[in-house]
């Protein structure tokens, strides 16, 4: 177990990749405070599983949008489970309209959520992390902070702001022992990015050098790692998790789906069926 | 608390975060020149002070402390030297400092480094009684 004893907040865990990141921190030793905003149901199930696995869990309602409520999850994690060391903002919203579409003032939302659940629910945290002098902060951006396509203006800009965020925390909270970086992942398998992608004509995972969505146990995986003392020397970075997406300017698709029996390497190790390249549920 | 406990008190956070002896951390010391403080210690010190006395300073309150209510453009010349209101100015906040020595030449990016730990005990024990830019 690589996180005895933490307890740990992850924003927006009732689902998708908080959700993931919540069972797999709690797989490896730490209680989980899940919060939600609107899922009761699902914060409930998560909560669930990871009591069913012999671990502490609560399930947190908060907008982390609002500062108030923000702190109100903090410091109910902290009574609830006796203490804090992780904080995972994970909590977000999508919106792929294009700017031209949007109404004046229409990006406020995304930005309130997006980075400003990360800015409330690490200030709330900063206190206790500071007297303790300890602490980790890991923050879900994307890999839109830094690469565009159509209808990401503004989720980009707050997952931009999130990871400038995290490089001048990390270099604030570096001298009281918090750590503080964020994981940008590229298209996780989750019905959000499903939805999106599967109307394109040229879908992106088609481009995706690895050949598939990335699972959201992906991401957790790399969290747990970033909450873990194996990382202790790790702070202000942004780990790109994405197949290799974006590092290249090669759009051609490295390996066509459907297209012989290849297995996409991304899928090796998983349970797909190789004819429609679908992960099987 | 009194004004000697809320010395004590800053001394303390001084000497934990810049890991020197409690003796070194003498009141008539000043902080960036003479105990070696950056500004990045500052929020630890300001930190460890709230922990032990309850009062909050915010790291940007002290340039408001040091400049009082004179606006930067009256505060420093165009060269970037602080003029004879802000000589004045600091000379309220930092009694102790030797104002004849900088007549007409401290570059203002230069003066938080006179900030000594009594002056910085004084802010804080002033905390709430002054107004704060």
């Amino acid at each position: 177990m690589k996180l005895p004893d933490r307890v740990a907040v992850v924003t927006g865990a009732s689902r998708g990749i908080g959700r993931a990141i919540a069972l797999a921190i709690s797989e490896d030793g730490a209680a989980v405070a899940v919060n939600y905003r609107f899922d009761q149901d699902g914060a409930n199930e998560v909560v669930a599983a990871i009591e069913a696995a012999g671990r502490r869990a609560i399930a947190i309602q908060g907008d982390v949008s609002d500062p108030a409520q923000a702190a109100q999850v903090i410091s109910r994690a902290i009574d609830e489970l006796g203490g804090l060391h992780i904080l995972v903002n994970n909590a977000g919203i999508a919106d792929d309209r294009l700017i031209y579409d949007l109404e004046p003032g229409g990006w406020l939302e995304v930005m309130s959520v997006n980075f400003g659940g990360v800015v409330n629910a690490t200030q709330a945290a900063m206190d206790h992390f500071m007297s303790a002098r300890e602490g980790i902060v890991v923050n879900i951006s994307s890999v839109a902070a830094d690469r565009a396509s159509v209808g990401t203006a503004i989720y980009g800009a707050s997952k931009a702001a999130v990871n400038a965020f995290t490089r001048s925390a990390a270099l604030e909270l570096a001298r009281f022992g918090v750590r503080v970086n964020s994981i940008a992942p590229g298209l996780i398998d989750t019905k959000l990015v499903a939805a999106v992608d599967d109307l394109r004509s040229t879908p992106m995972r088609e481009q995706i050098p690895l050949g598939a969505y990335g699972d959201p146990e992906d991401i957790a995986n790399a969290a747990v790692f970033l909450c873990s003392r194996a990382a202790r020397y790790i702070t202000g970075a942004v780990l790109t998790m994405d197949g290799g997406l974006t590092m290249t300017v090669d759009t051609r698709a490295p390996w066509r789906p459907g297209s012989g029996d290849r297995v996409p390497p991304a899928n090796r190790d998983r349970d797909v069926d190789i004819r429609t390249d679908q992960i099987k549920e | 608390m009194t004004d000697d406990e809320i010395l004590a008190a800053v001394q303390s956070a001084v000497a934990q975060c810049l890991e020197l002896p409690d003796d070194e951390v003498a009141p008539h010391a000043t902080l960036m020149v003479d105990l070696g403080a950056e500004s990045i210690d500052f929020l630890d010190i300001l930190f460890r002070i709230d922990r032990k006395t309850g009062i909050r300073v915010k790291v940007s309150e002290i340039r408001g402390h040091i400049m009082g209510d004179v606006a930067l453009d009256a505060f420093r010349d165009a060269e970037g030297f602080v003029t004879p209101e802000g000589l004045a100015q600091v000379q309220r906040v930092m009694p102790r400092v030797d104002m004849s020595a900088f007549q007409g030449r401290l570059e203002a990016r230069h003066v938080a480094k006179l900030l000594t730990v009594q002056d910085l005990a004084d802010l804080v024990a002033n905390h709430g009684r002054i107004p704060v830019a």
